[in-house]
């Protein structure tokens, strides 16, 4: 029977580092805009493209 | 190569010939070739990359702005967001940001100088927070710096009167997270009670947990509505946040009792899923468009400062700052801030913000122009009559903010209902008690009391709203159509009479002057038509200009203006004249028809100029189907003679009036509203701000979104025009929607009812009926909208 207060806590416990993620992800506001973040994935690439042709003139 | 096959590697657009070129590449101009020039130098080509021909053409850009007036601790305290040390943080809206490439190189603004520490773009917003060192950059730098890309800051003098940054308001957000948690964990723990469980030791425990974790959803997550309650009771009306606040309330102390007497485990689960979904719900109608400003005004449309001439010298000046007496320099496209004196022989000045009138006026030295009158043709003195906020345009539009003050809101239907929805409720609850206390005992009548207010909770009538116009408007938004919030979307519904503003609503704004070749031109003549329309600052040869920009101006022997009729010139030995039938009676054989210029050379008409302005496509569709429902009429400050062209597009018993005075506009929409009447009122801008705001609904026709918006209600993308009859029925038929979601949770309530009287109301029922129906109407409140939309053919 005390299996479930262990597994209650944990839960518990799990739960909690979900609120607190959540928590995290507001504060740095990441809900504020969730466009952008989108369009920036895109030019990750071109910018290490561009670097390598840059490197290959050298 | 061919000319055709050429288009500006920066913008994309067809370059006139192949003179400007660099590595290669072609530019349609050099301002695109110098951006070019920057960007590369810097390795920074990775902007052509991630978008081809991603650059903003900088062949229409107006002169060169100053920006050194933004290093003034006047306006810079008021731009400034937030500031540590020498490290300046910024918010600039720029309307430019359009794609990928955008972000990009904005984001990489560090790559191009060295004071700029950071740079964040917000897309939908069109907004840009940089971070940069004020040892190393001024303001005004970056402003030039940005403007020299093509990205010029959006500053007006909106933002200098007011500071207008505000901080976001995440509250919101972690109310939803901490109600979301709880209602989890509460109905996990609640589990083995639906479940039957029948260890009383462990059904304590769970109950604790539960009370445990309501606190937080109750005091917290719940107080928004507590709030929005206590502040209508202040007021004296009954919003729907009462009977909710009232239901929330008798859901926890009826639990509270219970589990602290032992007699039970308590409506906790169904008070931390109910606040959760309700707040869902505000969040779904809260998250419209961020990037659209509704209420902005007159100073949107002026500069933020002006040329000052001051001992012989130029010098920058803010707008707040200037005074009467003072002499400004004013460029071609400018506007003139105040009431002013005209100092040079003549200008033309184009009105059409301030009254309607589409054809620009000639002013003769010492003649007065009025603030808002934009200046084309070449730079002028003028000397300021009054200041900048005692100016016409100000007073005026001071005049409506006052006349109109808040617009006085629709009554939202569930706020309607909720008033009578709280007296019946409490009505039935005190009927049900009294009932019980003479059948059984008092503590069974309170229990029955509380039961009647915990099921009556209107949570699927409070979820109503938000859900299905919610929903509506996001439909809406994605056609072009904006709305201000979900009351003007209920408000559409009880509307019966519409009027138009012409220039720029019905008609289209950009291609005003139709340039017609009777023979396609070949480059010779161009290159003397040209020669003789650059003599000219009249917008019309402007307009030739523009359309022949591909010519090379030949050279002129001889030319000279008739004011008021055209132009007539000499150039390699052929007679050219630009001008009206009266000027070109004595050139031609032809008769040409009034209002129409004709281009002639050596006595032979080659092109006309029509000033037909061009209506809007599918007008005369639009018209007619609007025509069905409401009585419409045309509200001009134009000319009878153009404003009577549109009559075969209006249905028979519209109503027409031309010449109207910004103040004769606003008293007209006064008169339809005293004789009982609910005024649309569509217009596109400042001339029809008065008649916008005073009218009860306000739709402004926009050609650009982020960066034309005067105050009104609704916007709608100009390019969607045609969709208007469908879009507005649409928003007719989404109130039918809500009265259908509403009729679902009334049902559920009674059904509620019906138990809690006769005293049967136990958690289980409870915990059944309340999400049920908050599911019913989120899933009829999507579905409905979805359905409606496809049927009305949007996308």
């Amino acid at each position: 029977m005390s299996s479930i207060f262990v597994l209650i806590i944990l839960g518990f416990i799990v739960a909690a580092a979900f609120l607190a993620a959540c928590i995290w992800a507001i504060r740095s506001g990441q809900f504020e805009d969730a466009y952008t973040p989108a369009m920036r994935i895109l030019f990750d690439d071109k910018i290490t493209s561009t670097e390598k042709t840059d490197s290959q003139h050298d | 190569m061919k000319k055709e096959s050429l288009s500006c590697y920066h913008c994309g657009e067809s370059c006139p010939d192949d003179t400007i070129q660099l590595d290669q590449k072609y530019f349609c101009c050099e301002g695109c070739k110098t951006v070019y020039e920057i960007l590369e130098s810097k390795g920074m080509e990775a902007y052509y990359e991630i978008e081809v021909q991603a650059g903003i053409s900088a062949r229409n850009k107006k002169r060169v702005e100053d920006y050194s007036f933004l290093d003034t601790a006047e306006a810079f305290e008021k731009l400034i967001k937030f500031r540590q040390g020498k490290q300046i943080h910024i918010e600039l809206r720029i309307p430019q940001i359009h794609c990928a490439s955008c972000v990009w190189l904005l984001e990489n603004l560090y790559k191009l100088h060295p004071g700029i520490l950071g740079a964040e773009v917000r897309f939908l917003e069109k907004k840009l927070n940089l971070r940069f060192d004020l040892d190393k950059i001024q303001l005004s730098e970056i402003a030039q710096l940005i403007a020299n890309l093509g990205y010029a800051p959006d500053i007006n003098l909106q933002d200098l009167d007011e500071n207008t940054y505000i901080p976001k308001d995440r509250s919101f957000y972690y109310k939803l997270g901490v109600a979301g948690f709880c209602a989890g964990n509460i109905m996990l723990m609640s589990f083995p009670e639906y479940l039957g469980l029948q260890d009383l030791n462990f059904q304590h425990f769970f109950s604790w947990i539960n009370l445990v974790l309501a606190i937080p959803v109750l005091f917290y997550s719940a107080n928004i509505f507590f709030k929005s309650a206590w502040q209508g009771l202040k007021l004296g009306n009954l919003n729907i946040d009462v009977p909710v606040s009232l239901g929330i309330l008798a859901l926890f102390s009826q639990s509270l009792y219970e589990i602290l007497s032992q007699t039970g485990p308590g409506y906790l689960d169904s008070l931390a899923g109910l606040v959760f979904f309700l707040l869902l719900g505000k969040w779904f109608q809260q998250k419209s468009y961020d990037q659209l400003y509704f209420d902005r005004d007159y100073r949107s449309y002026f500069p933020l400062s002006a040329k000052k001439i001051e001992l012989g010298k130029e010098k920058q000046v803010l707008l707040s700052n200037l005074k009467k007496g003072d002499i400004l320099y004013i460029r071609n496209e400018e506007i003139i801030p105040a009431d002013a004196l005209l100092l040079d022989t003549e200008a033309y000045l184009d009105y059409s913000f301030v009254s309607g009138e589409s054809v620009p006026v000639l002013l003769k030295e010492g003649e007065r122009v009025y603030a808002g009158a934009k200046l084309i043709g070449k730079g002028v003195k003028v000397s300021l009559l009054k200041a900048v906020s005692e100016s016409y345009l100000s007073q005026l539009w001071k005049k409506y903010k006052k006349s109109t003050g808040e617009k006085v809101g629709f009554r939202r239907l569930t706020d309607q209902l909720a008033r009578y929805f709280t007296y019946i409720i409490l009505g039935i609850a005190l009927l049900a008690a009294s009932y019980w206390f003479f059948q059984e005992s008092l503590s069974f009548a309170l229990q029955v009391g509380i039961a009647v207010l915990i099921v009556a909770c209107p949570c699927g009538l409070a979820l109503s709203s938000p859900i299905v116009l919610g929903n509506a408007m996001r439909m809406l938004g994605r056609n072009g159509f904006f709305l201000k919030d979900s009351q003007v979307l209920e408000g559409i519904a009880e509307m019966d009479s519409w009027i138009f503003d012409k220039t720029g609503t019905l008609t289209q704004t950009r291609a005003d002057l139709s340039f017609q070749q009777l023979h396609s031109l070949s480059q010779e003549e161009q290159s003397l038509v040209v020669a003789l329309a650059n003599e000219s600052s009249h917008p019309l040869s402007k307009e030739i200009s523009k359309e022949l920009i591909a010519a090379p101006a030949a050279v002129l022997e001889e030319s000279q203006e008739h004011p008021g009729a055209g132009l007539k010139g000499i150039s390699q030995n052929h007679r050219i004249a630009i001008g009206n039938d009266k000027l070109l009676a004595s050139e031609i054989e032809e008769v040409l028809e009034e209002g129409i210029t004709g281009i002639a050379i050596d006595g032979k008409l080659v092109a006309g100029i029509d000033r037909e302005e061009i209506v809007r496509e599918d007008l005369k569709a639009v018209l007619r189907e609007l025509g069905e429902d409401y009585e419409l009429s045309l509200l001009t400050g134009d000319t009878k003679k153009r404003a009577l062209k549109l009559l075969s597009h209006f249905p028979e018993n519209s109503k027409f009036y031309w010449k109207q005075l910004p103040d004769e506009k606003l008293d007209h929409v006064k008169n339809l509203q005293e004789a009982g009447r609910k005024v649309i009122m569509m217009g596109d801008g400042l001339n029809d701000a008065g008649a916008l705001m005073q009218a009860d609904l306000g739709i402004v026709l926009s050609e650009q979104l982020e960066s034309f918006s005067p105050a009104s209600d609704i916007i709608l993308d100009s390019a969607r025009f045609s969709q208007l009859p469908s879009l507005i029925k649409y928003a007719v038929g989404s109130k039918k929607l809500l009265k259908g979601a509403l009729i679902i949770s009334l049902i559920y309530n009674t059904i509620g009812l019906a138990f809690a009287v006769q005293g049967l109301l136990s958690p289980l029922v409870a915990a059944i009926l309340m999400p049920l129906s908050s599911i019913s109407v989120i899933f009829w409140g999507m579905a409905s909208t979805y359905y409606l939309a496809r049927k009305m053919g949007l996308e």
